[in-house]
């Protein structure tokens, strides 16, 4: 398995094997650069383009959810090699890591998700967007209103209109 | 940050996307914005490919008559009841085509239309003529119309057909002649298009109706004479073929390219598929219309086999104790979801 940072033992080695980033509410992480490069393209990107000495900021992740990504990121390039969902290096152990972290509330669960579009972490996206799907599809329309803070901006004349078409798929 | 409110639309296409189609139009009635993001084209383009088709059931017992199911997720063929319909004692299913059926009733005459996904239905007016065959061409990614065609009446060479089209909501009369084919060659084997229906014919020809003008278009030669089970399916927007030799037991697949060229796609032989011990029986029923893959009902089962990678990409299979009241595939549809097949009877 591809282990990162202190396997090349000079610590010039290891200060280049890691990456500093600088999380919206301007928390400092500083994290194995091969780990999150093999997993997140915008910040394979940044560090092709020279950020690799000095902090990457990242102006909307705030840094809670930077934690999760970056763990997410570590743990996905240690056990699965980045490898995606259909691979065969992805394990029990990286499902069961999966299915714990979205166990997370709903308003992390909507920063993961804007984090890993703008981290550009495709395997984090989906599994965080199937996760609210998951949470969506029992639910009513006025349930989901309610679950998700959604205003309800049709006249009564436009909403029965949009239920007589749509009538097959609410009982 | 504080729920669904506040997150980008394209992040919300993002989880939508991966709703089950009865939720997703649900949550059309949650707000304006939702009901947009949902009618878009992008999401729809999005979903996953609908699989389903048309059963019958063999013998005595409860499911005897036409049953309509999906090809589910998880390798389980979820059975559809189509007791909305009430006419499906009195009327028979004579053909369906892209998630849609058509019935018919003889004494009175009457057609109708039905679809199972959205449990909606319709009668359709009396055509002039006695009918000897019924056709129903809709494709749910070109246009929310569909049309029924009845065969009045045979020539040697054509045939008298009336015209039923959902625009119109009328019957036209019209004449087909096949270009240098007798009508006794013509198959019941057909797929419809790209605003065509292509028939097959023997002894070794396809030919294109265009829906528009309800016109025959030049007959296309097939690549080799042609084997009882030949089918013709699409995969983007070319047109395939494939049937397996009666000599050798190959399965080939071919595509139409430019200049109406057949391009041999796949060539292999069928106990090589890896079907099991019924393989003998393996037969392809439909194409998959985006990725290379075909789909064949082998023994009870139903195989999504890719046909550029050789192997098998999928299996489903009825429930174990449904297997004694053999289901019989009849007819399977696999085509990308649309709003035009939740609207088309609406």
């Amino acid at each position: 398995m591809a282990t990162t940072g202190a396997s090349d033992g000079a610590s010039a080695a290891k200060k280049e094997g890691l990456v500093t980033l600088m999380s919206g509410d301007g928390e400092i992480f500083e994290v194995e650069a091969a780990a999150v490069a093999a997993l997140s393209v915008t910040i394979r990107h940044a560090i092709e383009e020279g950020f690799g000495d000095r902090p990457i900021p990242l102006p909307i992740v705030g840094a809670r959810a930077l934690a999760l990504a970056v763990e997410y990121c570590r743990k996905h390039h240690s056990l699965g090699g980045g490898a995606g969902e259909d691979s065969a290096a992805y394990d029990d152990e990286l499902r069961a890591f999966d299915h714990n972290l979205a166990k997370v509330d709903r308003d992390t669960l909507f920063d993961l998700i804007e984090a890993a579009n703008y981290l550009e972490i495709e395997g984090l996206l989906n599994l965080m967007c199937r996760t609210v799907a998951e949470m969506m599809k029992g639910k009513s329309v006025e349930e989901l209103r309610r679950t998700f803070d959604v205003s309800n901006d049709y006249t009564p004349e436009e909403e029965e209109e949009v239920r007589r078409e749509v009538s097959w798929a609410l009982d | 940050m504080e729920g669904a409110s506040h997150i980008g639309d394209d992040m919300l296409a993002e989880i939508l996307a991966k709703l089950p189609l009865k939720p997703l139009f649900r949550f059309k009635c949650v707000s304006k914005s939702w009901r947009g993001l949902i009618s878009e084209n992008h999401l729809r383009r999005r979903l996953p490919l609908l699989t389903s088709g048309v059963f019958y059931c063999s013998g005595p017992g409860p499911h005897n008559g036409p049953r309509y199911a999906f090809a589910s997720d998880d390798g389980g063929l979820e059975e559809c009841d189509l007791d909305f319909f009430p006419f499906l004692r009195s009327s028979t299913l004579v053909d369906s085509c892209n998630g849609l059926l058509l019935f018919y009733a003889a004494h009175p005459a009457a057609f109708y239309v039905a679809n199972p996904i959205t449990r909606r239905w319709r009668a359709l007016p009396r055509p002039q003529g006695r009918t000897r065959l019924s056709i129903l061409a809709f494709d749910p990614s070109a246009s929310p119309d569909y049309k029924v065609i009845c065969f009045t009446g045979w020539r040697p060479r054509g045939a008298d057909i009336e015209t039923f089209s959902s625009e119109t909501g009328e019957w036209a009369p019209g004449e087909l002649n096949w270009p240098g084919v007798e009508t006794d060659a013509m198959l019941a084997t057909m797929h419809c298009f790209g605003g065509a229906l292509y028939i097959l014919a023997h002894s070794g020809c396809v030919i294109p109706v265009d829906l528009a003008t309800m016109e025959c278009r030049a007959a296309i030669g097939l690549p080799e004479p042609m084997s009882p089970d030949g089918r013709l399916g699409n995969r983007g927007g070319s047109l395939y073929y494939s049937h397996t030799s009666d000599h050798d037991h190959e399965l080939k697949i071919w595509t139409l390219g430019q200049n109406c060229t057949w391009v041999m796609r796949c060539s292999v032989s069928v106990s090589e598929l890896g079907l099991g011990l019924d393989s003998d029986r393996a037969q392809v029923l439909a194409f998959d219309p985006e990725r290379g893959v075909v789909y064949m009902w082998v023994g009870g089962k139903l195989v999504g086999f890719d046909y550029e990678r050789r192997g098998v990409f999928k299996e489903w299979e009825f429930e174990k104790e449904r297997e004694r009241e053999r289901p019989h595939l009849i007819q399977i549809w696999v085509f990308p979801f649309s709003n035009y097949l939740s609207n088309c009877l609406s």
